[in-house]
C-alpha cells in the first residue's frame, strides 16, 4: 500500500479525506485541495502543499513526521508543508501536536518548515516544532501562535509582512529562536519564554519597532539580539526580562551598534529586573 | 593574486595563432551570426574607439583573464558588435596599453564592468549593452590602524574627479553571487566628502561594489541617472592592523548605455498571461516574476516582465527553456512589504511551469492580492 502511495508524485488530494485508521497517512508531494483532517500518524515526504479555499485541520494528538530527503543537495531536509489556504492546528496542552522528523535519530534541519503564506487567521496551538530547518515560518498573512514547544531547529520562528500574536511559547535550544524582517509587521511577540538559543532574536534588515517585543523571558548562549548587517534603525525591546539585573551583562547581550557603528541600537532600558510570571506554556 | 598571466598567455596560444587580428572579433566557441552583443563605449560622454568588449562564461574565467569571445575594437563611434552563443556572459571592457590580448589592467588603462552582470544574450538578435568607462586607478595603499586583530577599507567615491554623495559601498566575499544581496558587510551612505569607511573585517579577499539608486531602492536593475561602480583592482586583500586606501570612481547608467534591458529582449522562449484581482480587473503596475528558485518572494527573480499592460496581459522573456516558478508583484526586490500586490501562479502545487527553448507558452493566468491591506 505505502509503495503504491510512494508511487504517486505530485498526489493530488481532491477530497475530504481523513486519517483516522491506525495505518499512518502517507503523502508526497500532496497538493490539498479541499478541506481536509489528520489525525494519528502523518507522513509526509518532499513540498507538501496546503492549496488556497482549502482548510487543513489538525487533531490534538497528532504526530506529522517529514521524510528525510534531500534533492537539492543543501543539506537541509526538503519535507516541507506549504500553507496557502488555512491551517488549525490546536492541540490540547496534555495532547499536542508534533512536526518532527521521521530519522531513527533525528537533527537539526532534517527537514525545512511549515510555512503559512498569503492567508488569514491560521491558527497554530498547542504543538511541538522540532528537527526543522525553520519550525514555523509565516510570510504575508495573519495568525495565531500560541502555547507552541518550538526546540531543536536552526530557526525557531521566521516571519516578514506579517500580524501575528506569538504568545505564550517555549522557543528553546535553537540556533536562532526568532528571524524576522519586521516591513511593516504589526506582529506581538510577548510572554513567550526563549531558553537555550545561540541568539534569541535576529532582526535581518530594515526591522522597524513595529513589532511588539514585551515581557518575554530571553536568555541566550550568544547574543540575546543579534542584528543582521543592514539593521540600522534603532529596535524597541524594552520591557523584556535578560537574565540578569546587571546593565553590563545586559548590555553584552546585545550585537548593535556597540559592537558594530553601522547598525542601529537595541533599545533595551528600561528592562525588567525580574522574570515575568506565566511565561511561555500555559 | 588571482591574476594568473602566465595561464592566460598558454589560454591564449591555444587559439587562433596566439593573437587576435586587429579588426575582428575572436570567438572561441563558434557562434551563429546573428546573436550576440552591440552597443557603445564612451567615457566622460565621449565616444571611445580601439577599447574591446571581453565576453565571459563565469567569473572565474573573468578573474584568470580567460574570455569565451573578445570583440574587435570599438569604433570610432564607439560602437562595437560580437557574435556569441546565447547564454549569460560577464561583460568587460578594457583598452589596455599593453595589447589587445586579455590581461591585467595597468594604471591609466580604460576599464568598465558592467553593472547588469551577468548579462544575457537574447536568441535571434543583438543584445543592446552599452558602457561608460573609466581609468584604471592607482593602486590601493595600505596604512596602520590601532586594530591588531582586525582590517579595515576606507576611501573616497567619486563620479568624474567630484566626491560623490549617497553612495552604497558594499564589500562581497564571494563574487558567484553576482555582487546581489547584502554582501557581508557595509559602510553607511557616503556623505558630502564622498568618505566612506568598513572596519573589524577579518582577513580575505573582498570585492567592493559601489551603488546609487535614483529611486532610492536598494535592489532591482540600474536605471538611467543612478550610479554603479566596480573598484577596478578587486578582489581588495584586506590585512589585520591595515586600513586599504582605496580611490573609488564610479559610472553613471545615462542614456547613451542603453535603453532596453536585455531582460526584455525577445528571445523566443517566453511565458505569457493575464494578471487580475480576485473580482477580474486589471491592476495597473504589476510585473510577473519568473524564478529559477521554488522559494519565491525572498530573492531576486531571474526574469521579470515589462509592466501589464491595459488589459492585464503580461510576457516574460527568457534566455531560454527549463522549469521556471512564476508570481506577480508590484515591487521588485526586497520581501514584498505591506499593501503589495503579490500573486503566485495557482495551477500547479509548486507553482512551477515548464518551457522548451524557443517554447511561448500562454495562458499563465495569476490573481494578485494586497498583502495586509
Amino acid at each position: 500500500m505505502r509503495l503504491l502511495l510512494a508511487a504517486l508524485c505530485f498526489i493530488i488530494v481532491t477530497g475530504v479525506s481523513s486519517s483516522y485508521a491506525a495505518e499512518p497517512l502517507f503523502l508526497d508531494k500532496a497538493s490539498i485541495e479541499h478541506d481536509t483532517t489528520w489525525s494519528g500518524t502523518v507522513i509526509l515526504r518532499g513540498q507538501n502543499v496546503v492549496k488556497k479555499g482549502a482548510t487543513l485541520t489538525i487533531m490534538p494528538g497528532t504526530v506529522i513526521k517529514f521524510v528525510w530527503i534531500d534533492d537539492d543537495g543543501d543539506n537541509i531536509g526538503d519535507g516541507e508543508l506549504n500553507i496557502e489556504g488555512h491551517i488549525m492546528a490546536r492541540g490540547t496542552k496534555d495532547n499536542m501536536i508534533t512536526f518532527t522528523s521521521a530519522q531513527p535519530e533525528p537533527k537539526m534541519k532534517d527537514w525545512t518548515f511549515l510555512m503559512i503564506s498569503v492567508n488569514r487567521d491560521s491558527v497554530i496551538e498547542y504543538c511541538v516544532f522540532e528537527y526543522a530547518f525553520t519550525g514555523v515560518q509565516v510570510h504575508y498573512s495573519t495568525a495565531t501562535i500560541k502555547n507552541n514547544l518550538i526546540r531543536h531547529n536552526f530557526e525557531g520562528i521566521r516571519f516578514s509582512t506579517t500580524d501575528v500574536d506569538i504568545e505564550h511559547n517555549d522557543i528553546v535550544d535553537n540556533t536562532y529562536g526568532m528571524r524576522y524582517e519586521s516591513r511593516g509587521s504589526r506582529t506581538s511577540v510577548t510572554n513567550n519564554t526563549f531558553r537555550d538559543n545561540q541568539y534569541g532574536f535576529f532582526p535581518v534588515q530594515k526591522c522597524t519597532s513595529t513589532v511588539k517585543i514585551k515581557d518575554n523571558n530571553i536568555t541566550s548562549a550568544n547574543y540575546n539580539v543579534n542584528m543582521g548587517e543592514n539593521q540600522r534603525d534603532d529596535l524597541d525591546y524594552t520591557s523584556n526580562w535578560w537574565g540578569t539585573v546587571e546593565p553590563d551583562a545586559v548590555a553584552a547581550g546585545m550585537f548593535d551598534k556597540g559592537k558594530d557603528e553601522t547598525l542601529g541600537r537595541v533599545i533595551y532600558e528600561p528592562y525588567l529586573k525580574e522574570p515575568v510570571k506565566g511565561c511561555g506554556i500555559q | 593574486m588571482r591574476f594568473v598571466p602566465i595561464l592566460t598567455a598558454l589560454f591564449l596560444l591555444a587559439f587562433a595563432g596566439a593573437s587576435f587580428a586587429d579588426d575582428t572579433a575572436k570567438l572561441v566557441n563558434a557562434a551563429p551570426q546573428g546573436i550576440g552583443f552591440e552597443g557603445r563605449v564612451v567615457w566622460q560622454g565621449q565616444v571611445l574607439s580601439g577599447a574591446r568588449i571581453y565576453a565571459y562564461k563565469d567569473f572565474d574565467d573573468l578573474l584568470k583573464c580567460s574570455p569565451a569571445a573578445v570583440s574587435g575594437p570599438t569604433a570610432d563611434d564607439g560602437t562595437y558588435r560580437m557574435d556569441v552563443p546565447a547564454g549569460k556572459y560577464y561583460l568587460v571592457v578594457k583598452k589596455r596599453a599593453a595589447g589587445a590580448d586579455d590581461g591585467p589592467l595597468a594604471e591609466g588603462d580604460m576599464f568598465s564592468f558592467h553593472g547588469s552582470n551577468p548579462i544575457t544574450v537574447a536568441q535571434g538578435a543583438y543584445t543592446h549593452v552599452g558602457f561608460p568607462t573609466l581609468k584604471q586607478p592607482a593602486k590601493m595603499t595600505y596604512e596602520d590602524s590601532n586594530e591588531p586583530g582586525s582590517g579595515s577599507i576606507a576611501g573616497v567615491v567619486t563620479y568624474q574627479g567630484e566626491p560623490l554623495a549617497g553612495i552604497n559601498v558594499t564589500l562581497y566575499l564571494d563574487p558567484k553571487g553576482d555582487f546581489k544581496g547584502m554582501g557581508y558587510s557595509a559602510a553607511p551612505p557616503t556623505g558630502k566628502s564622498g568618505s566612506f569607511r568598513v572596519d573589524f573585517l577579518p582577513e580575505s579577499d573582498y570585492y567592493v561594489i559601489a551603488r546609487k539608486r535614483a529611486n532610492g531602492a536598494n535592489a532591482g536593475p540600474l536605471n538611467d541617472g543612478d550610479y554603479f561602480g566596480y573598484y577596478a583592482w578587486n578582489p581588495v586583500t584586506i590585512k589585520a592592523g591595515k586600513v586599504a586606501k582605496v580611490a573609488f570612481e564610479v559610472m553613471s547608467k545615462a542614456g547613451e548605455i542603453g535603453k532596453e534591458d536585455s531582460m526584455f529582449r525577445n528571445t523566443g522562449t517566453k511565458i505569457a498571461g493575464r494578471i487580475l484581482d480576485k473580482d477580474g480587473k486589471v491592476v495597473k503596475g504589476v510585473y510577473a516574476f519568473a524564478y529559477e528558485d521554488k522559494v519565491m518572494g525572498h530573492k531576486r527573480p531571474s526574469f521579470i516582465s515589462r509592466e501589464v499592460d491595459g488589459n492585464g496581459n503580461y510576457v516574460i522573456n527568457l534566455a531560454s527553456g527549463g522549469v521556471y516558478y512564476i508570481g506577480a508583484r508590484s515591487a521588485y526586490g526586497d520581501s514584498p512589504g505591506l499593501g503589495e500586490w503579490y500573486g503566485r501562479y495557482d495551477v500547479t502545487p509548486d507553482h512551477s511551469v515548464v518551457v522548451k527553448d524557443g517554447q511561448r507558452v500562454d495562458g499563465i493566468d495569476m490573481v494578485v492580492e494586497k498583502i495586509l491591506p
